[in-house]
């Protein structure tokens, strides 16, 4: 009621109008991307960028997908699923243990591994290489899984002994009484009790790390063990001047994390979010 | 009753379920800390150690200098170049997201039914890869094809077409606005959390007390978000602190370091130059402020939270 | 052979904090024993420690000839019903009555048997494959009954299991539970509530728990008894007080001489009355607190021997009976509970009777004086 029209009109039209600028700002870039895809390299300098391409033409995408493009995928979906179960699993157990028992320094430590997001993951990068070498596991997918289960464990920890925090502790105790130790107690009660919580730590660190980068780039070499942020990467090397086929490879290595959210966007977009909106 | 009375028959079945009980902290934090400690503490350390080395990173011939490496970096302009550099990503990034996210939280806010999709079709940048964006907005950059200057050219502001990252002037500049373009959406979020919280019956009595739309965001919505501010400059200035991939995808730190930050500085000095003794000090130089200007922001941020 | 014995049993949580003091209890085989108290007077706590749950306290305590105190809760051979049901979300009604039975190993037709029998008792049958959240209150506290029931245990634990219902359900569920106890009459049960009604109908025998100074001063124990033992015969002004609705008057006094038929007693208005109590150990002169329950005062016509006369300053009116408010002197009023509308209002004067077998008298320690005769 003491709404002025104006300020009433003046919302009615400045919401679509600002929302759907957005939308263009965020679009415009993909729709270059997409676009350009379809044009040959001949077409993506004689003809103006805003232009249609001249035919739904995939050989741009034929052209990469003949190369070895799908080793960097299935070096990105071995590397990523393996460190996801394990940051999981890992991430759980050290959740449980400062979300439910009492031991010394539970406080401090639990302080110790949260403090442990802030680090910058650069400064371990050379002594990390250096290891990697020592170990004979450098230029191997698997040297990736270390450095990544490691550098994941802090947010993850966080995250889960929040949510852990938040189970009765009645339950735990029903537990007891029915003859669970505490590894039947954490295997059988908390661990799937935590679905949602191990969902977001699942979501969050499988999309961080389907996307990582400078792990892969310093750890591996070859063609043969790289994962796909590096594919983009060495065909950016390879193709040097040809547009439309580099930014093929952008689209494909973007695909299946798009497709992802095409079925779970609200999961998703709380899984990204997690550890932000609390504390 | 049989099952009970076997089990407890074994009389005194406490002792090995007690001592169990006490090794159990300890067996479920093992990996985690196994892990932590090889991967993230160990390297931290052997930084530090690494820092007093001249070493080129192959042979043998390491050469114990002492604090020189970090002498050397007290009086590194480039280094000290990279660091501000990183500084006006900070500030820029809180300066140009905060007010944008919030005002199109504000915006979802109010949309009704279409707020679902745009926010979905909003999030989107933020499942690319910075690798993926660097080399697209490498592109959209580009002097001669890139869509930018083309853009500009159409809407006949040709005049203002530029080499954007081939230019001091602009190349930081450039990159700043694709780091606002992909994270804005994120602090979005974060915001309209914020507003979803703001209690409904608090507006609904303010409406009956007869205050306006516009009294009741400034000067109750607003002030309800004053926490989630606070979580979104500190993520977003630790995030700005650590920044690598997408400069070092775009730009390599150039032109002449005009983007450089400290960790592509870094990166230069162990890959390219094979330095790695100075490298690694300046990886620790850098850990040092990363740490110190964290703990400034959150120390800062709890004592402003004590204070509301 | 179940019976639970606790021997100079003390319980602090960190070093300066105790919440359970010199407790000596034994509880019979079979029997139906309620801890009752106020809020944070340590009922739980008390509870968990016979389960198991909390542990790190001194003394001893017993389930059957076996010292417990080092022995795991699934090991004790108590089953525990919670307040807040503690059933297993990710589990059917059937896994969460089956669970303890599949830890231990039992066979599965054993399991089968158990969980059919315990949910045709409870009548929960058609419920078997449910999920938690999809049963109502009551549902879920027979299951969660249910869940103690199939493990056949010597001894029931329950903390406060009626409180989350409805008041309807939870008259219906209290007897139910006492159902329950007449189906195993050899397990032994022990109940904490903070609810007099529940206590008063179920115990064989209440534990009424001391908090904070009296705790400290008296040990946790305030009075062990059967109920109405409790209600008759209090053993002190807590006592009194806390068993009760409304709550007993008190009304300060001094003693004047023991007679025959009881201690003599003045109050502030010049009245005297006799208790039939043993004062022999007070000093002529000395202040007690005579106390009477409001159900006890009748009216009568005028004043005459044995009765209190005072002001009405107001009257509460529920049909069946009536609150009559007395201005006492004292800051909190006395109250007469009157069959009916009570006949008076309020501006009267009103006296009322007070018989002399429901007096009690308290010394100047707030101790109860003997009764000269046993109930
Ligand atoms: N784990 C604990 N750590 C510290 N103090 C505790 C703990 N558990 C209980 N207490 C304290 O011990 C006292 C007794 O608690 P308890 O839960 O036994 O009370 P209660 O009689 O069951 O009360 P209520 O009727 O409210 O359930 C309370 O003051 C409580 O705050
Ligand atoms: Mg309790």
């Amino acid at each position: 009621m003491a709404t002025s029209p104006i300020t009433r009109a003046t919302g009615r039209v400045a919401v679509p109008v600002l929302g759907l600028f957005w939308l263009a700002v965020t679009t415009v870039p993909f729709l270059f991307m997409v676009m350009t895809t379809f044009k040959t390299q001949q077409e993506s300098y004689s003809s103006s960028v805003w232009a249609l391409p001249e035919a739904l033409d995939f050989v741009n995408y034929a052209d990469v997908l003949s190369g070895p493009f799908l080793t960097y995928l299935k070096n990105s979906v071995m590397v990523v699923v393996i460190s996801v179960i394990l940051i999981v699993v890992i991430s759980a157990m050290a959740a449980y243990a400062f979300a439910r028992m009492r031991f010394r320094f539970n406080e401090a430590l639990f302080g110790l591994i949260v403090a442990g997001m802030i680090v910058p993951i650069h400064i371990t990068l050379v002594p990390i290489y250096l290891m990697t070498r020592h170990m004979g596991l450098y230029d191997s997918p698997f040297a990736l899984i270390g450095p990544y289960v490691a550098t994941s464990l802090p947010i993850s920890v966080f995250i889960l002994t929040e949510f852990m925090r938040q189970i009765p502790k009645e339950l735990e105790e029903a537990a007891r009484l029915d003859g669970c130790g505490p590894f039947a107690i954490f295997f059988k009660v908390f661990f799937p009790l935590s679905g949602p919580g191990l969902s977001t730590v699942a979501i969050y660190n499988g999309i961080m790390l389907w996307n990582e980068f400078i792990f892969a780039y310093v750890l591996t070499s070859s063609t043969s063990t790289r994962t796909l942020p590096l594919a983009i990467w060495d065909y950016q090397g390879q193709y040097t001047s040809n547009i439309p086929a580099i930014l093929a490879v952008v689209t494909l290595t973007s695909l299946p994390l798009v497709v992802a959210y095409a079925f779970g966007q609200e999961k998703i977009v709380k899984g990204m979010m997690a550890g932000s909106l609390k504390g | 009753m049989t099952d009970i009375s076997t089990r407890s028959a074994g009389g005194g079945a406490g002792g090995a379920g007690l001592s169990l009980r006490k090794l159990a902290p300890a067996i479920f934090l093992a990996p985690a800390i196994l892990l932590l400690a090889v991967y993230l503490l160990y390297p931290l350390v052997e930084s530090f150690r690494l820092s007093l080395l001249d070493w080129n990173g192959l042979g043998a011939d390491a050469r114990f200098v002492g604090l020189d490496n970090w002498k050397k970096l007290a009086t590194d302009t480039l280094f000290w170049e990279a660091a501000w550099n990183n500084i006006l990503l900070a500030v820029f990034s809180v300066v140009i997201q905060m007010p944008i996210a919030v005002v199109l939280a504000v915006v979802l806010d109010n949309a009704g039914k279409g707020s679902r999709i745009l926010k979905i079709l909003y999030f989107l940048p933020l499942l690319m890869s910075s690798v993926a964006l660097g080399v697209l907005f490498k592109y959209f950059y580009d002097v001669n094809f890139g869509p930018l200057n083309a853009l500009l050219d159409y809407v006949g502001l040709g005049f203002l077409a530029q080499d954007w990252l081939g230019d001091t002037r602009f190349a930081l500049g450039a990159v700043i606005a694709v780091v606002c373009w992909q994270y804005i959406p994120f602090y979005m979020v974060l915001f309209m959390a914020g507003l979803a919280s703001f209690p409904a019956e608090i507006s609904e009595a303010a409406k009956l007390d007869g205050a306006s739309e516009a009294t009741i965001f400034w000067k109750m919505k607003l002030p309800h978000l004053k926490g989630t501010f606070r979580t979104a400059v500190v993520l977003s200035v630790i995030g700005a602190l650590r920044y690598f991939d997408l400069i070092y995808v775009m730009t390599g730190g150039g032109p002449e370091g005009s983007s450089e930050l400290m960790a592509t500085y870094m990166y230069r000095n162990v890959f390219s130059s094979f330095q790695l003794g100075y490298g690694s000090t300046v990886a620790s130089g850098m850990f040092i402020v990363v740490i110190l200007i964290a703990s400034v922001l959150m120390r800062f941020s709890k004592r402003y939270e004590t204070e509301v | 052979m179940t019976s639970i014995t606790l021997s100079g049993v003390n319980k602090s949580f960190g070093a300066n904090f105790p919440v359970i003091r010199g407790v000596d209890l034994q509880i019979e085989d079979g029997e139906f024993c309620v801890f009752l108290g106020p809020s944070g007077c340590g009922k739980s706590t008390l509870l968990r420690m016979v389960a198991g749950l909390e542990m790190g306290y001194t003394g001893e305590i017993r389930i059957g000839d076996r010292v417990v105190d080092k022995v795991e809760p699934a090991d004790r051979q108590v089953a525990m019903v919670f307040q807040n049901y503690a059933l297993y979300p990710h589990m059917s009604v059937y896994d969460n009555m089956a669970f303890g039975l599949r830890q231990a190993k039992t066979a599965k037709a054993e399991i089968e048997r158990r969980v059919q029998d315990a949910a045709r008792i409870l009548q929960i049958e058609p419920l078997l494959d449910r999920m938690p959240k999809a049963l109502s209150g009551g549902q879920r506290q027979r299951v969660a009954i249910g869940r103690a029931i199939v493990r056949q245990p010597k001894v029931f634990l329950f903390d406060e299991p009626l409180s989350n219902l409805d008041a309807a359900l939870r008259v219906h569920m209290r007897s139910e539970i006492a159902t329950l106890h007449r189906n195993f009459p050899a397990a032994s049960m022990i109940y904490v509530t903070h609810d007099q009604t529940e206590a008063m109908a179920l115990a064989d025998k209440i534990v009424l728990l001391h908090a904070g100074k009296d705790m400290l001063k008296h040990g946790s124990i305030a009075q062990v008894g059967k109920p109405l033992d409790l209600y008759h015969r209090p053993r002190n002004l807590f006592v009194a007080g806390f068993l009760g609705s409304p709550t007993m008057n008190f009304l300060p006094g001094t003693f004047i001489a023991q007679e025959a038929a009881g201690a003599r007693v003045a109050l502030k208005g010049g009245e005297e009355l006799v208790v039939p109590v043993n004062g022999g150990a007070l000093a002529p002169g000395g202040a007690v607190t005579l106390g009477v329950r409001p159900e006890h005062l009748a009216p009568v016509a005028a004043p005459a021997a044995q009765t209190l006369t005072r002001p009405v300053t107001a009257v509460e009116h529920f049909g069946e009976y009536s609150f009559v408010y007395l201005d006492s002197g004292t800051p909190t009023p006395m109250i007469a509970k009157v069959a009916g509308d009570g006949g008076v209002k309020a501006g009267d004067t009103a006296s009322f009777a007070a018989p002399i077998e429901c007096c009690h008298l308290f010394d100047g320690d707030g101790i109860a004086l003997n009764h000269l005769t046993s109930l």
